[in-house]
């Protein structure tokens, strides 16, 4: 249980730093910004009480935003996304996979679930946070077309990450 | 009272979701409505530690690129001094320097974060108080303006971006001052927008944009960019102008930070006239 909870902690760090020195430097357009640190909120312990996800989305978004100067975006966009979890696993999970406590993956879980479970997950984050950034409506167009790109490239990314690191997990 | 409980025992995760969120609206508000970085913000230690070692890795590279662009300046620099004049005339006289006040005075600094791809763009400083670093500090480098100072901790500093949706500078145009503002729309970080330019002030491409003398940041005539496109939609009063930023943004390295030291002259000049007008009413 214990070192559970370091490799939580653990993949945390890495991916802020990941997603702060690397990810977000990448400057290929400002319509493509995609978050590799929604990894971490997409696996977390899927029996986890709603009360900590939510604080872990809100306090997890705030370091982001302390390092990208973008207060109160990625908290709010990564607090919605950690609200909108709670209900997708309570009615899209199967009730013993919930009571087992696995971390979601896609070993785990199987491709087809876990995959439409990231692209919701994603989707939601990105389209909150292309409208919190640009503070309103005036943007629409725009701020969809960011969010489905952005969106598409975190999937991808994600499910790359799942695919090389989280990978061995099934058997431990 | 029984029944109000059960409610919020029944939805408490909802309420908690709802306080949180409530919370964060309150951060993001704070930060967008008013010209400052909220309190969460880089110019932290933790921040500023981690950026400025990651920048001492990453400028080992530009080591070469940076050392020709202040060699340039430094002969630039040598050329304005009084040895490279030649005096042509017998009846030279002297003054000594005690007409000239200095009125700026520039702390060098090092880029230690910096992005283009926002659309509110920060750029963290490894300047701070200890170094004489205050808030509404302008920000300048080789080629042009780079941004304002907005929040100072011990050893760093957060600059707001001309790449943020909250830039406002007045311009000038070749020589003339116009009333109107330099504003980033939050796309390609070449450009930057010039708003509220009378249709019948005579704008081409290619004229140079510069700080005017009414900005508070800025010393007057340091280069914005040059005009790349001027357009005028039907029965529009006001100028669509696209201006090309003469700052790299994505390769900035060394900038000054200025120090107006007749600022709070001027705000107390400002200041006191408000007041006079505002008995006067």
């Amino acid at each position: 249980m214990g070192s559970r909870i370091l490799r939580h902690i653990f993949a945390f760090f890495a991916l802020l730093l990941l997603q702060v020195f690397v990810i977000g430097k990448l400057n290929i357009t400002p319509l493509i910004q995609p978050n590799i640190l929604l990894l971490f909120f997409l696996t977390l312990p899927i029996n986890l009480k709603p009360v900590p996800t939510l604080f872990l989305g809100f306090i997890g978004g705030l370091l982001l935003d302390m390092f990208n100067n973008s207060a109160g975006f990625n908290s709010t966009a990564l607090l919605l996304l950690c609200y909108a979890r709670i209900y997708y696993i309570r009615n899209f999970a199967h009730f013993d996979v919930v009571e087992s406590g696995l971390d979601p993956g896609l070993s785990s879980m199987g491709y087809r679930w876990f995959i439409l479970y990231t692209a919701v997950m994603v989707s939601i984050y990105h389209l909150s946070y292309a409208f919190i950034e640009s503070f309103g409506f005036r943007y629409i167009l725009e701020n969809i077309l960011s969010a489905v790109l952005s969106g598409a490239v975190s999937l991808g990314l994600i499910l790359l990450f799942q695919l090389l690191f989280y990978r061995t997990k099934r058997n431990t | 009272m029984r029944n109000l409980f059960l409610f919020i025992q029944r939805f408490y995760v909802f309420f908690i979701f709802l306080l949180l969120l409530v919370f964060s609206f309150f951060i993001l508000v704070s930060n967008n409505l008013y010209q400052r970085a909220a309190f969460i913000n880089s110019s932290n230690r933790i921040a500023g530690e981690l950026y400025t070692v990651v920048s001492d890795v990453r400028s080992y590279f530009q080591l070469k690129k940076e050392n020709e662009a202040l060699l340039q300046e430094n002969a630039q620099l040598k050329s304005l001094m009084r040895d490279a004049y030649y005096v042509d005339t017998t009846s030279a006289v002297f003054i000594n320097d005690s007409i000239f006040k200095q009125r700026y005075s520039y702390i060098d600094a090092q880029v230690i974060n910096n992005s283009v791809d926002k659309k509110y763009n920060y750029i963290t400083l490894n300047r701070g108080t200890i170094h004489g670093v205050k808030r509404n500090q302008g920000v300048i480098c080789n080629d042009g303006v780079v941004g304002v100072v907005v929040k100072v901790s011990d050893r760093f500093c957060t600059v707001m971006s001309l790449l943020n949706r909250k830039t406002n500078i007045p311009p000038k145009i070749d020589t003339l001052m116009y009333f109107g503002s330099v504003k980033w729309d939050g796309n390609a970080f070449e450009y930057a927008q010039l708003a509220d330019i009378n249709r019948f002030a005579p704008i081409k491409a290619g004229q140079k944009v510069y700080t005017s003398g009414y900005s508070e940041h800025y010393p007057e005539g340091i280069l914005i960019g040059d005009i790349a496109e001027v357009s005028l939609k039907e029965g529009n009063n006001f100028y669509d102008i696209q201006v090309k930023l003469s700052t790299n943004f994505t390769s900035l390295h060394s900038v000054y930070i200025v120090q107006n030291l007749f600022k709070e002259q001027i705000l107390e000049l400002e200041e006191e006239t408000r007041k006079e007008d505002d008995n006067g009413k």
